[in-house]
């Protein structure tokens, strides 16, 4: 029993390790993070050059 | 007879452990629907809470333990309470007092129904819901947790083993959830999961909440109780490691809904077993949950039925091989008072468990058909085509979730 229970983990682990990740383009996408990063970043220089 | 306080102390807090597992479900499975029917869902669960509590002191627990007629049903003994003391009741629990007992119990009556109304969010009106709740935690649950738990109850006089439910609550309701679904039909609209990290909240309440599940069933605060404990958290944590192994390679990505979804099926399998198996077990235990509840979640859609929230691959498919594992595993080194397993050298035990689960299955599965049958042809089921796609928080409880607009 104990071994079956070693063995199972043990497959576990290899089988992450040697997987691939497909995630879909549209969600692996940073897009829809960017316009937020970049107006609270601009907000200031704009105020600078007024 | 003596009451301890240790366990009464354990018993009481592993009510109150259990008793946060049905919000905490309603919150698993509102993460689940759509954005329309998130507070109709988590008020199913905390409706059922309120309902059930106040069934099962009337009627519920004297139907499910009180006094045995025939094998099959307690009396009305102990109706409303009466006659369940503050003294021990040496049948269920010789350390703790019977009321004590009583509510643990009810805790467990109270979820078991909840569990259901995944496999019929997003359609039911609440009127029959709330009938149907009725109805089935008197004619169904009372029963089967009288043959399995009740003292004379024909399973428990087989020599069943069932720990702390995996037929009586989790067959039992996976397959009524499927038949319900069956009756209830279709959704206008399959809706996707509109809240993940509620799901996930909700699966680690419920995963806290178990270990009163399942280590308060050892009705006792000691050794028994910290196996429980041990396989209960073993088997969940194999459970969501092995749904997430098989949905990333299956799907290719690893699901943080499947590690969810697989913690909750390990959960339920290691439920009948926690009393009775090593860790080792459980990490078998709760490999297979995560292959075969993903398998039927994989399966369901062949059916034909809009099992919305995949009930019975959870909780029907998960019971079920929880309740064999349970006849596979278990070992009288764990708990003498119990049986060995087959692997053990008692192939007979696998036999009695093998029962249990044609037993349960045929009669949840029949007394759901009759009793959503039964709704449909009278105050009706569905809500209006109309309210459906409006959703049911507008249309039921003229109230939403979120204002966020």
């Amino acid at each position: 029993m104990e071994i079956a229970a070693f063995a199972s983990f043990l497959v576990l682990v290899v089988t992450w390790l040697v997987l691939p990740l497909r995630v879909p383009a549209a969600l692996a996408s940073t897009r829809e993070e960017e316009p937020v990063a970049t107006d609270v970043q601009a907000a200031p220089a704009v105020s600078a050059a007024a | 007879m003596e009451i301890n306080a240790g366990d009464t102390a354990w018993v009481l807090m592993s009510a109150a452990l259990v008793m946060l597992m049905t919000p905490a479900l309603g919150f698993f499975y509102a993460g689940l629907v759509g954005k329309r029917n998130a507070l109709s869902t988590l008020t199913h669960s905390f409706f059922i809470l309120c309902l059930v509590s106040v069934q099962f002191v009337l009627v519920g627990y004297t139907l499910a333990f009180g006094p045995d007629h025939g094998g099959l049903i307690g009396g009305f003994d102990w109706a409303a309470l009466r006659g369940v003391g503050l003294g021990p009741n040496p049948d269920y629990a010789p350390g703790v007092p019977h009321e004590a007992y009583m509510v643990f119990q009810l805790m467990f009556a109270v979820i078991t129904p909840a569990l259901i109304t995944g496999a019929i969010a997003e359609r039911i009106t609440f009127k029959a819901f709330v009938v149907f709740t009725l109805l089935w935690s008197t004619l169904v649950y009372a029963p089967i947790a009288h043959w399995v738990w009740g003292t004379g109850g024909w399973l428990h006089t087989l020599g069943v083993l069932d720990f702390a439910g995996g037929t009586v609550v989790h067959v039992s309701s996976g397959v009524s959830a499927l038949v319900a679904a069956l009756v209830v039909g279709r959704r206008l609209v399959k809706t996707e999961p509109h809240d993940v990290t509620m799901t996930i909240l909700g699966a680690g309440l419920l995963w806290f909440g178990w270990f009163g599940f399942n280590a308060g069933s050892a009705l006792s605060a000691g050794g028994l109780a910290a196996n429980a404990f041990v396989v209960t958290n073993t088997a969940a944590a194999m459970g969501g490691l092995t749904w997430l192994t098989v949905s990333w390679i299956h799907r290719g990505r690893p699901s943080a809904l499947g590690a969810a979804l697989g913690a909750v099926a390990g959960l339920v399998a290691i439920t009948p077993a926690s009393g009775y198996v090593t860790p080792s077990a459980a990490i078998i235990i709760g490999l297979g949950a995560g292959v075969f509840c993903y398998l039927a979640v994989l399966l369901r859609p062949r059916l034909r039925v809009d099992d919305a929230l995949d009930v019975w691959a959870v909780h029907g498919i998960g019971g079920t091989w929880g309740a064999i594992a349970t006849g596979l595993f278990a070992t009288v080194a764990v708990n003498s008072a119990a049986a060995d397993g087959l692997f053990s050298g008692n192939p007979e035990q696998l036999l009695k468990q093998l029962v249990a689960v044609a037993a349960t299955w045929l009669y949840a599965g029949v007394a759901t058909a009759v009793i959503v049958k039964g709704i449909q042809l009278t105050i009706g089921l569905r809500v209006h085509e109309r309210d459906e796609v409006l959703g049911l928080d507008r249309s039921q409880h003229g109230e939403i979730a979120y204002q966020l607009d």
